[in-house]
């Protein structure tokens, strides 16, 4: 569609070619009251062993953006036009069997709810175990070769070292433990040790670490930041929370009822955003000792059944213009890698 | 595991304490003077006292509940005001005629009932979802009487295929007569090798059993199915369809044993539906069974056959949930 051109030569490393890109994603809804459009032409591009955050408001689309990577939204009741291309491969149109050797495998993802992701009626053990037998046969064999141990044995000695990897203790106990006895924490951890069992190119982390307490929070992010550094996986790190994303992020990128608005380098666009969103979004962060009243940015998500013609943010916008009533604002891409869709900076 | 097995038990024993208790006092707010009864019509007063005594109904209530609850212990219900013979002999004579229609129906709504649900939520939206749905939704709106009439009236009427009523074409009753070794009529003509009685006897048990088990299995079919879609759209699911296990393993394996809890309470509950079922079914085919035998046993105002029974029924439909809520806890460990 109209913005093809997003950062189609990004840094870290203009050279690299990226691991994903998502390229003009729309997505519709069949709802009752007409077609909901959540997502109108998302692009973005990942490169390897960075971490990039996708961040906006309830609604925006983030989550809707992950979950489309790796199909996993139900078919029934939904349009998708455009490509999500992990190598030559477009995830989209690929088959079922395809594109199971890619989830999980390749692609992981993590969930915001640690514990209703977790499979309550097996044991976390139980769960490990399949996908180290998925994904990990030959280390299996290696390891009944070297120490002649049962083949339960060489999967329980391997989910130990997953499970020490993420932070996990006193694991022989855990390993027969249900999801509705592990607390938030230990669940997420427990999830990542599972996503990052088949050392994915990709982790996806929807809101991972958003229904934990802060404390707990800081620990994780760390860790798959760590994590992933180790293993070489680039994270698409979705939250709203902007904080997050400045602590652990290398790119941001700002999304807006269902289209990427802002894409920059995380320092560059905490020192000088340029679309009037992050600039709201920016300001409404609560800062410690200075006794102002909270910013926000007045009005809601349009309905997405119909929404405003032109810019969707328009409506919202203290520097809107004619134009922005009329067209829809195209990516554009400013110095150092900076992209926008605003009118503002159209020459 | 142990300590909840115990405290299943300890509940049962309780539950069926209860249960006994409120089937006296039930029974003994009934009308009619049982003395009278027992000893027959055209009886002299003191014909009637004497039965009175003989009875043990002159002593006031509580000695009267101390009694039956000692006597319970040692399997004794008293004697049939009706038949003049022991209510639990009778009982066990006329339960395993009945429990052999309640357990083929209860097996085979159970077995289809889950299958089809199982067909209907894996090929969500097709045809051979929308087949299945529209049969189970006629199977649990049709009244039990009626599928029974409208049942003897195609095979038998029409077809002529199945016979009308009654447990064994009568000439066999005197060629290859039935024993009486368990009471279940298939076994015994299995074990005494009378193979001809063995194919009579199912013959006539296909048209009771299909009546029993068409509202169960539609009841345990939709829930199924409903359960399974609930499962599949859970978090859990799709996490793990995320980390690339395979459709047919978050189905049937994944997506199953989550569904399968709320399945199993409707099960515990159709024994009950069974059970009150046959009731009709034993009346409309004529099957000499607990059902036949209850409603004499009304008709002639047989208190201690009609507390027999309904302490029978009850024991029956508590273990059979108990057993359902031992299984529920095996495959669903949260339930505490």
């Amino acid at each position: 569609m109209e913005n093809s051109v997003i950062n189609k030569k990004s840094e870290p490393a203009s050279s690299v070619e990226p691991v994903l890109q998502v390229k003009d994603l729309n997505l519709a809804f069949n709802t009752p009251r007409g077609q909901a459009k959540i997502l109108e032409g998302v692009n973005f591009d990942l490169f390897p062993r960075e971490i990039l955050a996708l961040v906006g408001e309830t609604g925006s689309g983030k989550s809707v953006t992950a979950k489309s990577i790796l199909n996993l939204i139900p078919e029934r009741s939904r349009e998708t036009r455009g490509q999500v291309l992990f190598g030559v491969k477009d995830l989209l149109t690929i088959s079922g069997k395809e594109l199971g050797t890619i989830r999980g495998n390749r692609i992981s993802m993590v969930f915001q709810n640690p514990q209703s992701s977790i499979n309550p009626v097996f044991t976390l053990g139980e769960q490990i175990s399949r996908l180290i037998r998925l994904y990990l046969s030959a280390k299996i064999n290696d390891l009944k070769f070297k120490t002649q141990c049962s083949q339960k044995q060489a999967v329980e000695s391997i989910a130990r070292e997953k499970l020490n990897e993420v932070g996990l203790t006193d694991i022989k106990r855990m390993l027969k433990l249900y999801a509705s006895e592990v607390s938030g924490g230990m669940a997420q951890r427990y999830r990542i040790a599972l996503a990052l069992i088949s050392s994915p190119e990709i982790l996806i982390a929807d809101e991972a670490t958003s229904a934990l307490d802060v404390t707990v929070q800081a620990h994780i992010l760390k860790l798959m930041k760590d994590l992933c550094k180790n293993k070489r996986t680039a994270i698409l790190f979705i939250t709203h929370d902007l904080g997050i994303a400045a602590q652990i992020c290398d790119r941001v990128a700002v999304m807006y009822a269902g289209r990427i608005v802002e894409v920059a380098e995380t320092k560059k666009i905490f020192k000088n955003p340029l679309h009037p969103y992050t600039r709201g979004l920016l300001k409404a962060v609560p800062k410690l000792g200075k006794n102002k009243p909270l910013s926000f940015v007045p009005g809601i998500i349009p309905d997405l059944v119909s929404p405003p013609r032109g810019c969707r943010f328009h409506s919202r916008c203290d520097q809107a213009m004619d134009i922005c009533h009329k067209q829809k604002p195209e990516s554009l891409k400013l110095e150092d890698n900076h992209n926008v869709s605003c009118f503002l900076y159209k020459e | 595991m142990l300590l909840f097995l115990c405290k299943r038990f300890v509940g049962l024993i309780a539950l069926l304490i209860a249960l006994s208790t409120l089937v006296f006092f039930f029974t003994r707010s009934l009308p009619g003077d049982a003395a009278a009864l027992y000893i027959g019509g055209n009886a002299k007063p003191e014909q009637i006292e004497r039965a009175r005594t003989e009875l043990g109904l002159d002593k006031p209530l509580i000695v009267q509940y101390k009694r039956y609850m000692e006597r319970l212990l040692h399997a004794d219900m008293g004697i049939s005001l009706r038949t003049h013979r022991p209510v639990f002999k009778d009982l066990m004579e006329k339960i395993p005629m009945s429990f052999e229609l309640v357990l083929w129906a209860l097996f085979i709504a159970t077995f289809f009932g889950v299958s089809f649900g199982v067909i209907a939520a894996y090929f969500q939206g097709s045809l051979i979802d929308d087949t299945i749905k529209g049969f189970t939704s006629a199977a649990v709106s049709i009244p039990i009487f009626f599928l029974a009439l409208l049942l003897q009236l195609l095979f038998f009427n029409y077809l002529g295929w199945f016979p009308l009523q009654g447990r064994i074409d009568s000439f066999l009753e005197f060629t290859d007569p039935l024993q009486n070794i368990t009471g279940f009529s298939m076994v015994d003509t299995l074990i005494s090798g009378n193979f001809k009685a063995f194919f009579n006897v199912s013959w006539h048990m296909v048209l009771p059993v299909t009546a029993l088990f068409v509202g169960p299995l539609g009841i345990i079919a939709r829930l199924t199915r409903s359960s399974l879609l609930d499962v599949m759209d859970q978090d859990y699911i799709m996490a793990a369809r995320a980390s690339g296990i395979s459709e047919r393993v978050l189905f049937f394996y994944y997506g199953l044993r989550n569904a399968l809890s709320p399945v199993l309470t409707v099960i515990g509950l159709s024994v009950a539906l069974i059970l009150l079922s046959t009731f009709y079914v034993e009346m409309i085919f004529n099957w000499p069974g607990i059902g036949y035998y209850s409603l004499a046993a009304i008709m002639s105002l047989d208190y201690t056959a009609l507390m027999g029974v309904t302490l029978m029924i009850g024991t029956v439909y508590v273990i059979a949930n108990t057993i359902m809520d031992i299984l529920r806890r095996i495959i669903d460990p949260r339930i505490k």
